[in-house]
């Protein structure tokens, strides 16, 4: 077929391949282009080369925005990859073994990776509500405090670290359940003739053979928390007082929200923020390879 | 490779034949657990929904008790205030336009690498591919709708999504490649032309494959909330998901319609939910399962 078709599948691929390059390759990389400009994003505005004046402005000029954009995102990531992976893995481990409702668990701990981050982000907003939100209504009744923990900048980073893995743990959950069930059984029943009981069984034979789920989850939970602010945006915009303003909100709100919209100076900060991703990945990969190998 | 058994597997019920772990003394304690885990997922759900049928004076009040009145007209009141109808239109034409053009881009594409019928289609295996992996580059993606004018238009913010096609060609191609080229043989044999061949034998032959990747993509389209923001900012032309955040940004005071707004957003979804969850749960994490 091939052969007599002539030039048609080349055009075939064309479409695809045009859309792709244009809209996906050439923007990725084309912010390093536009970090050495003072691009602003106005129509017809002139845009120059500035060189390195973006970096030498990050790292000098705003060092102070930007070691408290890192602070936030390294609380962020390490908080949200270490709690939403350790809490699917035990109830991906519960649901495993035979209990009753694994069903339902399944289904409604995986529907806010459905619904999608306006809606996960308003309902725990309406639950947030300082006047009658179920959160602040237990939190008085417990401790006799009535407070805003979206409003304040020492709760705001908790209160969308707990949002975000809310929304997220059924994802995890899932990888890892699949995980578990590609574990033959034989290995638990030659665990049993050892005398291996449930949590040595889970602690020896379960996450050893779960390397290869446990290697995806944390990489798609580092990257997550480090380049998306989809939550973050709905919940708190990165506010009140930068108290969760990660890496990628500052980079959406310098390119298009603040006062006085950078884009330019944006494109610098996202470049950091991918050596930081590209630098990670790459460390976390080859230490959670080699340890499934050494498995 | 994502390959039709594989995912037929992942679809599949999970046997209850096999041999789990026991758990004894500890199954009250899981049972602890999932119960707990129950709530905290139940609570918010139910709450909104109560919230979204109170009347604002209940909610600052007494919001920790049934609804009552019960007050229906919040829906139709958030509705018509939030011109929810021209959101839901918007949303319905572009996920339908983005689904329908990923899929047929996706195996446009799929079927000429996976049947090597283009000179180094591996190479552009491994182009597509690795924009799987390529950072977001939102704001060179700006300036390029900018330059051609379609920011802040429909076919712009369309058009970005049809970028994003790395993903359907990767499982499109696996499944093609379990296809048996002996037809392709026999369609060349007939003369069958290339485009139709594609259209007509292929594709009816991908519906399994096509039905889960559009499902997948049409929950992402429809649950965008960065693009729109970014590349939306007319209301007449946001989705629904932007439509919910301007809502909420234009009635902050207001929680109960907020809370009907909330329910009428996420309706359409939880009723897709529904019906096919196992699809959905496959299609979603089986990306990650064979990297």
């Amino acid at each position: 077929m091939g052969r007599t078709a002539g030039i048609w599948p080349y055009l075939c691929i064309a479409p695809a391949l045009i859309v792709f390059i244009l809209l996906e390759v050439v923007p990725a990389f084309a912010t390093s282009i536009f970090s050495l400009t003072d691009y602003t994003g106005l129509p017809g505005a002139p845009i120059h080369w500035v060189g390195i004046d973006n970096y030498t402005g990050l790292f000098a000029g705003q060092q102070t925005f930007l070691l408290r954009a890192l602070g936030v995102t390294a609380i962020f990531s390490l908080a949200v990859t270490i709690f939403q992976n350790g809490i699917a893995v035990l109830v991906a481990w519960l649901l495993n073994a035979k209990l009753r409702g694994e069903i339902a668990v399944r289904s409604i701990v995986f529907l806010p990776v459905v619904l999608g981050a306006t809606v996960n982000g308003l309902t725990w907003y309406v639950m947030f509500n300082p006047l009658g939100g179920v959160v602040t209504m237990t939190l008085q009744q417990l401790f006799g405090i009535r407070t805003n923990l979206l409003g304040t900048p020492a709760t705001a980073l908790y209160a969308v670290i707990w949002v975000q893995i809310w929304a997220n743990l059924g994802f995890s959950m899932m990888v890892f359940l699949a995980g578990m069930q590609a574990i033959p059984s034989d290995v638990y029943e030659a665990g049993k003739i050892d005398g291996t009981g449930p949590w040595s069984a889970f602690r020896f034979l379960t996450i050893p053979l779960l390397a290869p789920s446990i290697t995806i989850n944390v990489l798609l939970a580092i990257i997550g928390t480090i380049t998306g602010f989809e939550l973050i945006l709905v919940l708190t915009d990165g506010g009140p007082a930068l108290a969760s303003q990660t890496l990628g909100m500052w980079v959406f709100n310098t390119a298009f929200f603040n006062g006085n919209r950078l884009p330019g100076f944006a494109s610098a900060i996202a470049m950091v923020q991918f050596a930081i991703v590209f630098v990670i990945a790459m460390i976390m990969q080859s230490y959670l390879r080699r340890r499934e190998a050494v498995l | 490779m994502i390959r039709q058994e594989a995912l037929d597997d992942a679809v599949a019920a999970p046997s209850a034949t096999r041999t789990r772990p026991r758990i004894k003394s500890s199954t009250v304690g899981g049972y602890a657990v999932l119960a707990l885990l129950l709530l905290i997922y139940l609570i918010p759900v139910v709450f909104v929904v109560f919230v979204s049928l109170m009347t604002s004076r209940q909610f600052v009040t007494g919001a920790a008790s049934l609804p009552s009145p019960v007050m229906w007209t919040n829906y139709p009141d958030a509705w018509v205030k939030g011109a929810f109808n021209t959101y839901f239109l918007n949303s319905l034409v572009y996920t339908f336009s983005v689904v329908a053009g990923t899929l047929t881009l996706g195996t446009l594409a799929a079927f000429p690498i996976a049947r090597g019928h283009v000179r180094g289609s591996n190479i552009f295996y491994i182009l597509f591919l690795s924009g799987i992996l390529l950072p977001a580059g939102i704001i060179p993606q700006f300036f390029i709708l900018q330059q051609f004018g379609l920011y802040n238009t429909k076919i712009g913010y369309i058009l970005l999504w049809w970028s994003r096609v790395a993903l359907p060609i990767f499982v499109l191609t696996g499944f093609i490649k379990s296809i048996p080229t002996e037809l392709d043989d026999a369609a060349a044999m007939d003369g069958c032309p290339y485009l139709r061949y594609i259209f007509q034998i292929i594709m009816p032959l991908l519906r399994p494959a096509l039905s889960v990747v559009g499902l997948i993509v049409a929950i992402r389209v429809w649950n965008d909330i960065v693009g729109p923001v970014i590349f939306l900012p007319s209301n007449s032309i946001k989705p629904i998901s932007a439509g919910l955040l301007q809502f909420y940004a234009e009635n902050t005071a207001d929680q109960t319609l907020i809370a009907a707004a909330i329910v009428i957003t996420a309706s359409p979804l939880v009723l897709l939910y529904i019906f096919t969850q196992r699809y959905i749960i496959a299609g979603m994490t089986s990306g990650a399962l064979k990297g």
